[in-house]
């Protein structure tokens, strides 16, 4: 990769992941989605706030960041029309990012040459830190299938492991050694050296 | 700890103590990450009378479904009737029962009106002056008997629902409504919705919306002449239909009042013993052609088929059709002078 790894100096701490996110682990979603099953918006709204970064992630593990952005609300729109076919509440978070797979394949069918794949990052953030996230998401999508959701979900959007399990609903055991395995080539990529 | 268990560490679990590498990467990519809060979710304009996430086509078809279900139920309780169960009267002259009995006569003085329930499928009005008895009573047929007067009766059921035997013959009505005369030994049907079958020993016919016909024992029932004919056009009708061998003049009056419309009478009247049918036939096939030329020819070597065809041809309701007579369904007071 062009733009190695800069590790110099003080790190800024990373804020925590998604608000509310401990939720998804404690299982305080369902009622929401029962909720929102029977009309109820503002239950879908909490939910949207729960799992968009999840979306997000999957969605910004295959996308440009701007799409993915964009893409969100589409997810959860798209989620909402079909909300009523979920059988299981529970299975929420897993059916909601199989949801944003099929649309991120969709996006990326229709319109894979017109897009300039760079992501564009915060105008807030220092040139190169913009440099640096845009070499790791490229990184990061350049890994296989496997590793690259679940990276994006702890790296981007801030996850920890037991709630990206949760969330996409792959097991404990499975997002460790994802975590673990993907990182691994995600550094090497990346050009830094432990 | 390796420097690779912390690593898997702090992967895992972003409250532990970090790890550098992760952390870089980490914080170089929290600037993609997504925030719920700046991007709030625009939910569109809930449609009226559909919940989230139930697609309108869904509550249309659960309305229609419902609308089927409660159509179908309550056509099966509006077409039962229990056996010789009595009618009810809706309205009569002071004194009278409130219930017409089988068997029971209602003899109205002139002046005065009553309105009889048929059953549950529609409503008679008679008028003053009028005798008539209820001889029978089950679901879809009623069978009652006019002596003198008139009726005026509005029905939606199935044909043959109502059925009045008359010093002439039988009147059947075929999903309509129809006003009901008997005047001596003579029988007048004026038919305003649907169609109306007359049937005698000579023959039998069948009247449409917006026809009349007369019976009289000794003849086959009147053909249908339509209320709208030209002034002239229905006397020269039955003169015709009362001495059709000596007419000659008349057949011509007939074939030149008559309009397209009027070709249904045409019709009729060719098999009737008119020596000039083929005056008959010729106007009418300048009215309105048959189907095919060929047909004409053959209703004048009196092929009965052939005269079918063509009468089905003529822009007429189907007879079948008495369920398209839903508006005779409705109470008469949501009809502006209707039946009154």
């Amino acid at each position: 990769m062009g733009v190695p790894l800069a590790i110099r100096g003080p790190i800024e701490p990373v804020s925590p992941g998604a608000p509310g996110a401990k939720a998804l682990l404690t299982g305080d979603h369902v009622p929401l989605v029962v909720a929102a099953q029977a009309g109820d918006r503002d239950a879908f709204g909490e939910l949207y706030r729960l799992f968009s970064r999840a979306v997000h992630g999957v969605l910004v593990a295959h996308l440009p960041r701007r799409d993915a952005d964009d893409l969100v609300q589409d997810v959860f729109l798209h989620a909402l029309t079909r909300l009523r076919d979920l059988r299981d509440p529970a299975a929420f978070g897993g059916w909601l990012c199989t949801i944003a797979r099929r649309r991120a394949a969709d996006h990326y069918r229709r319109a894979p040459a017109q897009e300039a794949f760079t992501d564009a990052i915060s105008s807030e953030a220092s040139p190169d830190l913009v440099a640096q996230a845009q070499a790791a998401l490229a990184a990061i999508r350049s890994l296989p299938e496997a590793y690259r959701e679940t990276l994006a979900l702890r790296l981007v959007e801030g996850l920890s492991g037991a709630e990206i399990a949760a969330a996409t609903g792959l097991t404990p055991d499975s997002v460790r050694v994802n975590l673990h395995r993907g990182f691994r080539l995600l550094r090497d990529r990346l050009g830094s050296t432990p | 700890m390796t420097m690779n268990d912390r690593v898997d560490e702090y992967l895992w679990d972003p409250a532990a103590p970090p790890d550098r590498q992760v952390l870089a990467i980490e914080s170089s990519l929290s600037a993609a990450r997504f925030d719920p809060e700046r991007r709030p979710l625009q939910l569109p304009e809930r449609r009226a009378g559909s919940a989230a996430g139930w697609p309108l086509w869904r509550s249309l078809a659960a309305a229609a479904a419902l609308i089927l279900v409660a159509g179908a139920g309550y056509a099966a309780w509006r077409w039962s009737w229990p056996d010789n169960r009595p009618w009810f009267v809706a309205a009569a002259p002071a004194g009278s029962p409130a219930r017409l009995p089988v068997g029971s006569r209602l003899d109205l003085s002139a002046g005065e009106t009553a309105l009889v329930d048929v059953a549950r499928i529609g409503t008679m009005r008679v008028s003053g002056g009028s005798s008539v008895t209820l001889r029978a009573t089950a679901s879809n047929r009623h069978l009652l008997s006019l002596d003198r007067g008139s009726v005026h009766v509005r029905v939606w059921a199935p044909p043959f629902s109502v059925v009045f035997q008359t010093p002439a013959g039988e009147v059947r009505d075929v999903g309509c409504e129809f006003q009901l005369e008997v005047d001596g030994s003579e029988v007048r049907v004026r038919v305003v919705s649907g169609w109306v079958q007359l049937d005698n020993l000579q023959g039998e016919i069948l009247v449409p919306a917006g026809a009349s016909s007369e019976m009289i024992t000794s003849r086959r029932p009147g053909v249908p002449v339509f209320d709208d004919a030209v002034p002239g056009f229905r006397e020269a009708v039955r003169r015709l239909e009362a001495a059709p061998g000596d007419a000659a003049g008349v057949v011509d009056r007939v074939a030149a009042l008559a309009r397209p419309r009027d070709v249904l009478t045409l019709l009729h009247l060719v098999n009737r013993g008119v020596p000039a049918r083929h005056r008959l036939v010729e106007q009418a096939a300048e009215l309105w052609p048959p189907p095919n030329l060929a047909i004409i020819n053959r209703v004048l070597q009196g092929d009965d088929r052939a005269l079918w065809e063509w009468r089905d041809s003529l822009p007429l309701p189907p007879v079948k059709g008495w369920w398209r007579n839903w508006r005779d369904a409705l109470p008469l007071w949501l009809l502006d002078g209707n039946a009154q």
